[in-house]
Order: structure tokens, then sequence, then C-alpha cells
């Protein structure tokens, strides 16, 4: 990915600063500023929700926890954590939508049963 | 209905080892699995996070669902459920655990919210890691059996580690999941789990303790046992479960209650609920921040300030000043230290 350098290994996830050089325009910005994990985590899955394949969400918050949960979130959902940088407090993390593993409301499975 | 044409299983995930391996179980079996955690407000974690000690390690502090989501490579959705959650702790139908823990109900209810998501999702069955006999309460054959009728769903609730001692369900009748491959996992002893976890590889899972939910812990439910009895107002998701966690609580009449911060970190969580509250510290000294919950009148006043003399590096002086303040009205109170025996009457 250009414009990003991979940090150092931390345990089972990979933290990635964002160069300096090379910046992101998000599609959308999500402000959780105040908040601790979960919360940012779920206001972040929600906003997702509403975003198409391929866009990028840029997510701010100041709970350091995020470092370790967006990018196992991102796993899991099968999203692209894209890396992060820090200004003073507040850490932007930009999260890149993957193909849709789960599809909301999708119907029912009641013929099956 | 699910257009994949697989079989798809939305799963309790807490992220301990039990729940990783029920979902592990299913995936071998070609399962799509979905993961859910419900977010209490009682969880130790997010409680210590939320106190923002400094120094904290942020790896200690994950969530251990979402690492699990990520280890599996399953999507695991967060559910915010505080408010609703809080009723059953209050008035749990099935009753309280040692603590103020609910338990049993706590099963039924996050199993109802998940039936509701699993209609949702198109997904054909729920599944937990629950283990037969692992814990007395909520554990227990007929427990296993209650919860699965309370929450609805009986026959469509599958736990894949203990299987083997439970009526088969509809998803193993059906030929949704393969029985044989399930398993007969008992009791407290976790070495089935463990030899399972060496099978699959699964290196990284949180030591169980049971010590995860603060409605678990003697100190933090009678506090909150004091809360409901005093109708202190009490939001769940908000600072209030986690003021709980914090400091030394004294209940200094009916209406009053008083916080006492124990180090930096606990004085700053309590600084910054101070707005509309009375603080009382000990000025020029090593002194705890003393968070005041209700209105003290001047006798009360009197007593709490004699509590922050106690707490301060002054405890040994016959007479300490105390500065009591409340948003812009301020005022000095000279108190002895309050003595020890009284501290321990209204200690909660």
């Amino acid at each position: 990915m250009s414009g990003l350098r991979s940090g150092g290994q931390a345990g089972a996830f990979e933290l990635r600063e964002l160069g300096e050089n090379g910046p992101l325009r998000p599609d959308e910005r999500l402000d959780t500023v105040g908040f601790f994990c979960p919360i940012p985590i779920i206001k972040t899955g929600a906003r997702m929700r509403g975003m198409e394949e391929g866009e990028i969400l840029e997510v701010i918050s100041d709970d350091r926890v995020i470092l370790v949960d967006l990018p196992n979130w991102c796993r899991g959902g099968g999203h692209e954590y894209l890396g992060h940088s820090e200004a003073g407090r507040e850490i932007h993390l930009f999260v890149r939508k993957g193909a849709r593993k789960t599809a909301p409301g999708a119907g029912k499975a009641r013929d099956l049963r | 209905m699910n257009t994949s044409g697989r079989i798809k299983a939305l799963g309790l995930i807490s992220g301990g080892l039990d729940s990783t391996l029920a979902a592990r179980v299913l995936m071998e079996q070609g399962i799509e699995v979905h993961g859910l955690n419900y977010s209490t407000g009682f969880c130790t974690n997010d409680q210590r996070r939320a106190l923002g000690r400094a120094g904290e390690e942020p790896h200690r502090l994950r969530n251990e669902a979402l690492r699990a989501g990520a280890d599996l490579g399953i999507e695991v959705e967060i559910v915010p459920v505080e408010k609703d959650y809080f009723g059953i702790v209050v008035n749990p139908k099935f009753g309280h655990g040692a603590h103020m823990n609910p338990c049993i109900d706590c099963r039924i209810f996050m199993l109802q919210k998940s039936k509701a998501r699993m209609d949702e999702l198109g997904a054909h069955f729920l599944f937990t890691g629950e283990v037969l006999g692992q814990r007395p309460m909520s554990q227990h054959l007929a427990a296993l059996q209650t919860i699965e009728k309370e929450a609805g769903l009986e026959g469509l609730l599958l736990r894949p580690l203990s299987a083997h001692h439970l009526p088969e369900t509809l998803p193993e009748k059906r030929g949704w999941v393969d029985r044989a491959r399930l398993l007969a996992i008992a009791g407290r002893s976790r070495r089935g789990q463990l030899a399972l976890a060496q099978t699959f590889q699964i290196g990284e899972f949180p030591q169980p303790s049971g010590g995860c939910c603060s409605l678990t812990d003697d100190t933090f439910s009678r506090r909150l046992r004091d809360v409901l009895d005093h109708q202190v107002p009490f939001e769940p998701g908000t600072q209030d479960p986690v003021l709980l966690k914090v400091g030394r609580h004294f209940r200094v009449s009916h209406e009053v209650k008083v916080v006492v911060g124990r180090d930096e970190a606990e004085n700053q969580f309590l600084e910054r609920l101070r707005r509309g509250r009375w603080c009382f510290e000990v000025p020029d000294a090593g002194s705890p921040l003393v968070l005041v919950q209700g209105e003290p009148d001047e006798d009360l006043r009197k007593l709490i300030a004699a509590i922050a003399a106690r707490y301060s590096s002054r405890r040994s002086e016959s007479s300490v000043e105390v500065q009591a303040t409340r948003d812009d009205r301020a005022e000095t109170i000279r108190v002895a230290p309050a003595a020890d025996t009284f501290l321990e009457q209204c200690r909660i």
C-alpha cells in the first residue's frame, strides 16, 4: 500500500503507522474521542454498514486499546486495516471496507428449519 | 434466505477457550460461523479501560472476543445492551449467584437477543461454548435446559463441546451438523479443552478465571446493592459502573455517599466527575480527592472532611484543614482525622 510503512509486530497484531508522505483520503470520518473500547468499535461497525466495499473510514479515538482492538476487528470481519497516525492524544486509524461477510437482514432461514 | 448454500451458525463468543473451540469445531465441518459478543457494562476489562490508568499495556486490555474473531477469521459483532441488561441484574427471574451475578438470566437474555439476530442474518442455529457441569449455577443439565427453553430456542441451541451428553438438536437431526464429530466434554477439568486447543493449534486464549464479570466480585456487588438500596442515580453504560470499582466507598447517611481516591489514576477519574458535586481535599498535603454523591449538610461536610484528613498525609495530626468545594462554592473546614473504627462502620 503506497504511503504506508509497516511497523514492528506487537504480539498477534501488526501495528502500522502511516507514512509521512502518503495521506489517505477517507470517504468518511468517525470521531469517537472520549469513548472507551468497545464503544468506538461498535460505532465503527455501525458506520461501516452504510459504506461501500473499498471505501475508507477514518476513526478518531483517544483510547489506546483501539490500536489492538480495531486491527483485530478488521481481521475477523474481512476489512483491511490501513494503519494509524497520532496527533497528541488523538489516534487516527484507517480502515478499508472489505467484501461483506455477512449480509445483515439477508432474509430468513426458516424454510430450512 | 441464506444464499451461499452453506449452513450458517451464530455463536456467543467471549474469546475464552470454550467458545473459541466451539466455533472451531463447527468451522471444521465447513459451517459458516458468525460471532456475537454483548457489551453489558460489567466487563472488568472495559471498566479498567475507562479508568485509564497510566502505563496500562493496551494488549492486556484488549477485547478478547475481537482477538478470538481475528484468530478464527470470523466476524464478531459487539452488541451494546447495557440498559436492557441492567433490568435482569436488578430483578433476575432465576435469582442471583453468590453475588449480584444473574448467571442463568444472563444466558437467557443473551440467547434471546441472539435468536432475533439469527433470524435477521438468516443463520440456521445458535451455538455456545457451554460445558455441562463446568459452572455450578448455570451449566448443570437442568439449567442448560431451562436456559434453552426460556430463550425460545428448544432444539436450535447446539453446545458442540458437550453435545454427546445432551439430547440431539435440530441441526444434528437435519444433518446440518455431523453429531459424530461433536464432543463429549463435561465437568470442571479443562483437560479435554486443552488437548483440543493443542489439536487445533490455538495458542492464545485468556486464562479461565470467571473474574471477567464485575457482578461476580464481592466488593463491586456490595456497592451495587448499596446503590440500589439507596436509590442512587445509576446509569448503565456510563461512568457509573466504573465508579463502583474506583476508590474507597463510605455511606455517611441514607442520602450521602463518599468515594475516596486511592491513587493518582483514581483521583483523576474522580476529578472528571466533580462537576455539580462536593469534593474534599487537604491542601498542601498528599491528599486523596474525595467525591460526594448526594447533598451533605454542614454536619456531614465536617464528617467528610474528617475522612479526607484521615486518608491524607496529615492523618497523624490532631487538627487538619480541609478544603471543600462545589463548582464555585468553597469552604475550609478544620477537623480531627476520622477514627478507623468509625470508618469501618460506614465502609461499603
